[in-house]
């Protein structure tokens, strides 16, 4: 059985898509001044996000999601471990050509228009001022900000902010998006839109990587989640998978009788089964999400290794 | 105009300071490679270390190779924006103020109004500009780092080295434009302060004494002086000169009336170019000496020669030829007048000129003047000249293609009056050639101080990569005060300057002692105080050798033409050519640490 499964998993990464982002054993340890530990912050992550994948970090505030963010950036330097994007390693500054970053809340620089943000994000990517216009119109365009393209950014609102965050880390047509909050400070409609454009960049062969936690956004966009507490990986996988009820069978059927719903009772009591109801219901990822949570605190050592949980 | 020590020329100047870059360089690396292994092997090991060093600096090579001119370009419109929007320009309408009321302040009665002029606007151009980039340059990138602004650009493929350039070239912008409309501003506020009109006080003329046929009267007395003027027989005349400057006159007589025109001034905003030669002294009996006598004055740096003795100074000048003279040769000097008695003191003191070729022999007559302390007399000598060999009979002779031997001449000076003495050091003599423009040499002293914006800028910039704005800015203005002092603080740690170093410094502040007294403590205490001093000395010294020298003497290296402009002569490109590469190197320096530490730096800690 367990050679069946070892063959079965190299067949699948001989058919999967490579590898974009990698971590091994990342560690973080925040230390003060005098080099004493104050904070384990991530403890080693071993992570894989393959390309076309939509892949959500999940965790409570301080669990080490940004800061793993953050390492795969290269804004952060691992204390051990390794984290590789594209196959290179964070501090490598020439990844950042196939990424895109939007951070958690948009950094930008208020002094400048949105024309003029978009342009300055385009100059760094070495694009010529034709390729640059061009660019910088139809992103603001995707981003629905043509009315306010001249204005400030400090008089943006915080969703317009947002649009502009968005757009530029789009600039230069990534194919690695990380996102980190994406849908924070949005209000129903633009989160709406911001995971339909999740949905779009997935569709369009990219691969994204985000962080949040707002669970409903996840289990909406995501194909793949992984779950942090205090710095350590709790759970990773499929998001369909993990969300599955093992021991509940659903099952959804139109045009049964009240016998034949009844011989079925019969049949399943039969088998030894139970008949909970016609409609079973499947749990939310926040449920999962508090279990985990709950289970965490009370059994402190329990660690899930770096391979998805199996269904 | 004081110069202590001659400007040294370009390619001796260049070899001494490239190779003392270059040494400095090395031992900046090595140093720089030894610090970072011990901060890397701390945090991960001495093996680990190796790593670490090494590949930070492969990818410090590698980042290096691909900058792109685009992102300099991105980064430094970014820096230039950030300023103007910042309002930056507040600065430059605090400069237009401070012109404003200059004019109540500074003394146009004074000798030489337009010195006072050019120094003040200067003074307070330099003065205002280096705050700027003082503050410009410290606050930007740790303001980035604390809005994480940074997160959004160092995500993008920028490299460290576009960062640290982006930023001194966007601020070095801004300082550019500020300083192009404050020259402009103090040009015209320097060229108005000192223009004024004369008229010619008619009573006041009558004809010439001197039977030369012209005329001699005074002009009337506006801005604080006026002026005696000599009208020759065709009517075309010039004014003595004062405060710096003279003013042609015209008369005209249309029948009934005779009427006079006072030009502008001419000559107070002047950029002169002095060739100096070589001054040796001849002691009281002829024979040469190795320096004038001393008067008993301090400062050493002019040597003395006695009345009526054979003593003399002998400036020797070297590669003279008529082309660059054509009127003449003009001598500037300013003699000082040492008198052991009063004498007329009005009259000042007789001297005597004299020309030679050094080869012959050949001189040509005493020509007379008259040395008034402190005041610059103009003789131009005619090309025909008389002259004689020592013994034979006086001729008239030309004086670049006989007084001068290959181009060398001697111009020897000497007191005539018994025991009084004239004063004289190498720049007290020199051959005036053609005139520079003037708003020339004003743009180029205010492109010094461009250079110097440069330089803080760039430490400016250096220091806020690892240091938070407020403490880069201390950083950055402790540099530019240590290099002013430099040469002070090798006098306090050569003992040329008493004191002592730090610690004793304090001591005798506490207990109100003497600087030249021994310190009054018990032994072992002072042995310590002098021991921690003497380490401590080095280490200021060290640092303040390498640190950018604005002080206003070119002898000490210090990057400042203030005194050449407000003096009136022309800033040698010789000296120009040395700040320009001292610029470059210290921008190179900075710019390669700043790099360095951008990149160590944990940008999200």
């Amino acid at each position: 059985m367990a050679t069946s499964t070892l063959e079965s998993t190299t067949a699948d990464e001989q058919s999967l898509p490579e590898v974009v982002v990698e971590t091994r054993n990342l560690t973080k340890i925040y230390r003060d001044f005098w080099g004493r530990q104050k904070v384990r912050a991530l403890n080693a992550l071993d992570l894989e996000v393959r390309k076309g994948e939509v892949f959500g970090l999940l965790g409570p505030n301080g669990s080490g999601k940004s800061t793993t963010i953050k390492l795969l950036l290269g804004l952060l330097f691992p204390t051990s471990g390794e984290a590789l994007i594209f196959g290179q390693p964070s501090t490598d500054v020439s990844k950042n050509e196939r990424l895109g970053f939007l951070p958690e809340e948009s950094y930008l620089y208020k002094f400048l228009n949105a024309e003029e943000t978009l342009d300055f994000y385009g100059r760094l990517f070495d694009m010529d001022s034709f390729t640059r216009k061009g660019r910088v119109d139809e992103l603001i365009e995707l981003v629905g900000l043509n009315w306010a393209r001249r204005r400030q950014l400090k008089e943006y609102s915080k969703g317009m902010t947002r649009r502009i965050g968005l757009a530029q880390a789009l600039i230069n047509d990534p194919e690695l998006v990380v996102l980190d909050e994406p849908t924070t400070g949005l209000d129903p409609i633009g989160t709406r839109e911001m995971k339909d454009l999740i949905l779009k960049l997935k569709d369009e062969g990219k691969t994204v990587l985000m962080c949040s936690h707002l669970l409903a956004d996840v289990q909406d966009v995501c194909d793949r989640i992984a779950i942090l507490y205090e710095g350590e990986l709790k759970e990773m996988g499929r998001v369909d998978s993990l969300l599955k009820v093992k021991d509940v069978t659903q099952m959804r059927a139109t045009g049964l009788t009240e016998e034949a719903q009844n011989e079925i009772r019969a049949l399943v009591e039969k088998h030894g089964g139970k008949v909970l109801g016609m409609e079973n219901p499947k749990s939310t990822l926040e449920e999962l999400f508090l279990n985990i949570v709950a289970d965490s605190e009370a059994r402190p050592g329990r660690r899930a290794r770096g391979q998805d949980t199996q269904n | 105009m004081v110069l202590e020590h001659p400007i040294q020329p370009f390619l001796e100047w260049l070899p001494i300071q490239l190779l003392t870059f270059l040494l400095l360089a090395v031992c900046l690396v090595v140093a720089g490679t030894f610090v970072g292994y011990l901060i890397a092997s701390v945090r991960h090991g001495p093996a680990h270390a190796f790593g670490i060093v090494g590949s930070t600096l492969a990818v410090g090579y590698r980042d290096l190779r691909s900058i792109s001119s685009r992102r300099i370009l991105g980064m430094a419109g970014l820096a230039f924006r950030e300023a103007i929007r910042r309002y930056v320009l507040v600065v430059f309408a605090v400069f237009v103020v401070i012109l404003l009321f200059a004019g109540w302040y500074l003394d146009t009665s004074s000798d030489d109004p337009a010195k006072l002029y050019l120094s003040f606007v200067l003074k307070a151009t330099n003065f205002l500009v280096v705050l700027l980039a003082i503050f410009l340059s410290v606050f930007s990138l740790p303001a980035d780092l604390r809005n994480r602004t940074i997160y959004t650009v160092v995500t993008k493929p920028v490299r460290g080295w576009e960062i640290v350039i982006g930023r001194i070239a966007g601020f070095g912008a801004v300082g550019t434009v500020i300083l192009a409309l404050m020259c402009l501003f103090s040009y015209v506020f320097v060229v108005r302060g000192v223009s004024h009109r004369h008229q010619v006080d008619a009573d006041s003329v009558e004809i010439a004494t001197d039977g030369s046929g012209g005329w001699r009267g005074q002009t009337t007395r506006d801005s604080f002086h006026r002026h005696e003027i000599t009208i020759n027989p065709d009517g075309n005349g010039v004014t003595d000169s004062r405060m710096g400057h003279r003013h042609k006159v015209a008369q005209s007589d249309d029948g009934d009336e005779v009427k006079y025109r006072v030009g502008p001034a001419v000559g107070s905003l002047q950029a002169r170019v002095p060739v100096y030669g070589e001054l040796r002294f001849l002691g009281r009996d002829g024979k040469p000496a190795d320096k004038g006598i001393n008067v008993g004055k301090e400062w050493t740096y002019r040597g003395y020669v006695e009345g009526g003795s054979l003593g003399a100074g002998v400036w020797r000048f070297d590669g003279l030829n008529a082309r660059d003279f054509p009127g003449g040769l003009p001598i500037e000097l300013s003699i000082r007048v040492f008198r052991t008695y009063k004498g007329e003191i009005e009259s000042g003191i007789l001297g005597t000129i004299v020309l030679k070729n050094p080869q012959s022999g050949l001189q040509s007559e005493d020509i007379p003047f008259t040395a008034t302390d402190n005041f610059a007399d103009e003789i131009t000598i005619d090309r025909r000249i008389t002259a004689a060999k020592p013994g034979g009979q006086y001729r008239e002779v030309d004086l670049f293609e006989d007084l001068t031997d290959n181009g060398s001449l001697e111009i020897w000076i000497s007191c005539a009056e018994r025991a009084q003495y004239f004063g004289m050091a190498r720049t007290d003599l020199y051959l005036r050639a053609a005139d520079r423009l003037f708003g020339f040499n004003f743009v180029k002293s205010y492109f010094t101080i461009w250079l110097q914006m440069l330089v803080v800028t760039g430490f400016g910039v250096m220091f806020s990569t690892f240091l938070n704005g407020a403490v880069a800015m201390l950083a950055t203005l402790g540099s530019i005060i240590m290099g002013y002092f430099s040469q002070w603080i090798v006098d306090v740690f050569t003992g040329a300057a008493e004191g002592g170093g730090p610690s004793e410094s304090v001591i005798r502040i506490v207990t109100q002692d003497n600087l030249v007294t021994p310190l009054d403590i018990n032994p072992v205490t002072t042995a310590a105080v002098k021991a921690f001093d003497v380490v401590a000395m080095a280490i200021i010294r060290g640092v303040s050798f390498l640190m950018p020298n604005f002080r206003d003497f070119s002898e000490f290296g210090g990057m400042n033409t203030t005194r050449f402009v407000a003096n009136g002569f022309d800033i040698p490109m010789n000296l120009m050519s040395q700040y320009m590469l001292t610029t470059f190197a210290y921008l190179l320096a900075v710019t390669c640490l700043g790099y360095f530490f951008l990149k160590s730096k944990e940008i999200a800690a």
